[in-house]
């Protein structure tokens, strides 16, 4: 179908002026005031409170923009499950001005967040002549391994079910996408269920144990955060994949989830040689 | 807009990435994961004394760093199916492990190598054809000896025989998984 022609059918179908909307500015603010609360709170000698304030505003808008989207979504939805049967959803997914821009976008900005962490991270070791620090106990490889395996097979099984819906395999679609979130979940149970408790139940390793033990658990909490959210968006593609929401056109949303979450499997592999092997150790001494 | 009016179309094209990080993860985990195995621990010892009589480079410490096996490099030959993606992904893989290696910087070359051998099995992929996966061992080996021998400052030629069985052990074993997947069409 011609570009033209899936424009009028998709604002057929759809009340575009809908599209237009405040609420991301206003989460936009929310968000803006909620690390500005953080700041003020890290800073000695802060205002509480200011501090207090700007927490309150931020849950004040997400309250406003809750009460205000909620009840839109069933009317999204329906409307949402009309135009993938009339054929109207813009969007092969490789395309620029469909859903691979966009994604390519995030994925850069997701970049930037972790190498930033990361550059923080050998910053602050680089203070160090030995890594890890003397009296730091050496973190057993078992349990990465096993995280490291889940993560390999989920992204086999969502490039299996990317190739199915190219296809038209519905059944595919849905037992890939179902098996993603399934070994998602078992990474995120072990690291906070298991992995978590166990270290810091036994003392092997607490945030207080230096700079070590505090850069574990943020590096490992921030890409612990990405897996929930990468389920999050799995688990609503399987929905959709078992409302049979795809076909071999429309499957834009299918795939920016499955590159987003082969993104979070490759950012783990260079936490688990950081900070399971201490990876890049031979420059510790150098720059000490 | 069109396609003609729009010169950035297509221009982001992302679909093989899981590709890229399906290889990449597999090369990295295989080495992180798995206990470190040389070929020293797997050869018999009188084919490693044949090798290195005085016993010099089997004692070295630097030596079972850099021919511990990557499991990953089995997947050199499935290149001729993967393409460019895979090759980066292998790379970045070996780049990840290249990172803890316990030889010293000097390693964090050793990816640019591998991707040069990689390169040689994309362009040698005609079916049936084992000239890549030979030129992949031989570039490989042949800096993998370079390191040795810069490192240890030990006899080259064991060097480079123990370097050259290692990567063509491993290579040798994903030829064979990659001739019995060619022969049922497993990737068609």
């Amino acid at each position: 179908m011609p570009d033209n022609e899936k424009k009028v059918e998709f604002e057929h179908h759809v009340d575009t002026s809908e599209l237009h909307s405040y609420m991301p500015a206003l989460v936009g603010l929310g968000a803006g005031a909620f690390v500005a609360a953080g700041v003020i709170f890290m800073l000695k000698g802060f205002s509480l409170q200011l501090g207090a304030g700007l927490v309150g505003l931020f849950v004040l808008l997400i309250f406003i923009f809750l009460g205000g989207e909620i009840p839109r979504w069933p009317k999204i939805t329906k409307e949402s499950e009309q135009m993938v049967k009339a054929g109207g959803t813009p969007g092969e997914f490789h395309e620029i001005g469909d859903v691979g821009f966009p994604t390519a976008l995030f994925i850069l900005s997701e970049i930037a967040f972790f190498g930033g962490a990361f550059v923080a991270y050998f910053y602050l070791r680089s203070a160090y002549a030995v890594w890890p620090p003397e009296g730091i106990h050496h973190l057993d490889v078992a349990i990465p391994s096993i995280q490291t395996a889940l993560l390999i097979v989920s992204s086999v099984m969502i490039e299996w079910s990317t190739a199915a819906v190219k296809k038209g395999n519905q059944t595919a679609v849905k037992l890939g996408f179902l098996g993603a979130v399934i070994l998602g979940l078992g990474f995120a149970v072990i690291q906070m269920g298991y992995e978590w408790p166990h270290l810091l139940s036994s003392g092997e390793l607490t945030p207080q144990d230096g700079l070590f033990g505090a850069s574990f658990f943020v590096l490992t909490g921030i890409h612990g955060v990405h897996v929930i959210a990468g389920v999050i968006a799995n688990t609503v593609v399987t929905i959709k994949a078992f409302r049979n929401q795809f076909d071999e056109k429309n499957h834009g949303f299918l795939e920016a989830a499955g590159t987003y979450w082969h993104f979070v499997h490759i950012v783990w592999l260079f936490l688990f040689a950081f900070l399971w092997q201490d990876g890049l150790s031979y420059f510790q001494a150098a720059v000490a | 807009m069109s396609k003609t009016s729009n010169p950035l179309k297509g221009i982001v094209n992302i679909p093989r990435f899981g590709l890229f990080v399906i290889t990449a993860g597999i090369t990295a985990a295989g080495s992180l994961g798995l206990p470190e195995t040389s070929i020293f621990s797997l050869l018999p010892a009188n084919i490693l004394n044949a090798i290195d009589s005085s016993g010099n480079v089997i004692a070295s410490k630097e030596m079972h760093v850099l021919l511990t096996i990557i499991p990953g490099f089995m997947l050199a030959p499935f290149i001729s199916f993967f393409g460019m993606a895979a090759i980066f992904g292998i790379t970045l893989g070996h780049l990840v492990i290249a990172t803890t290696s316990k030889v010293g910087a000097v390693d964090l070359l050793s990816p640019l190598f591998t991707f040069l051998g990689l390169f040689f099995i994309r362009q040698y992929k005609s079916p049936g054809n084992f000239i890549g996966p030979l030129i992949f061992v031989l570039v490989t080996s042949l800096w993998l000896s370079y390191v040795g021998f810069t490192v240890t400052g030990l006899d080259m030629l064991p060097i480079m025989l123990f370097t050259l069985l290692s990567q063509a052990g491993i290579v040798a074993i994903g030829y064979v998984f990659y001739l019995i997947a060619k022969q049922v069409k497993i990737f068609n």
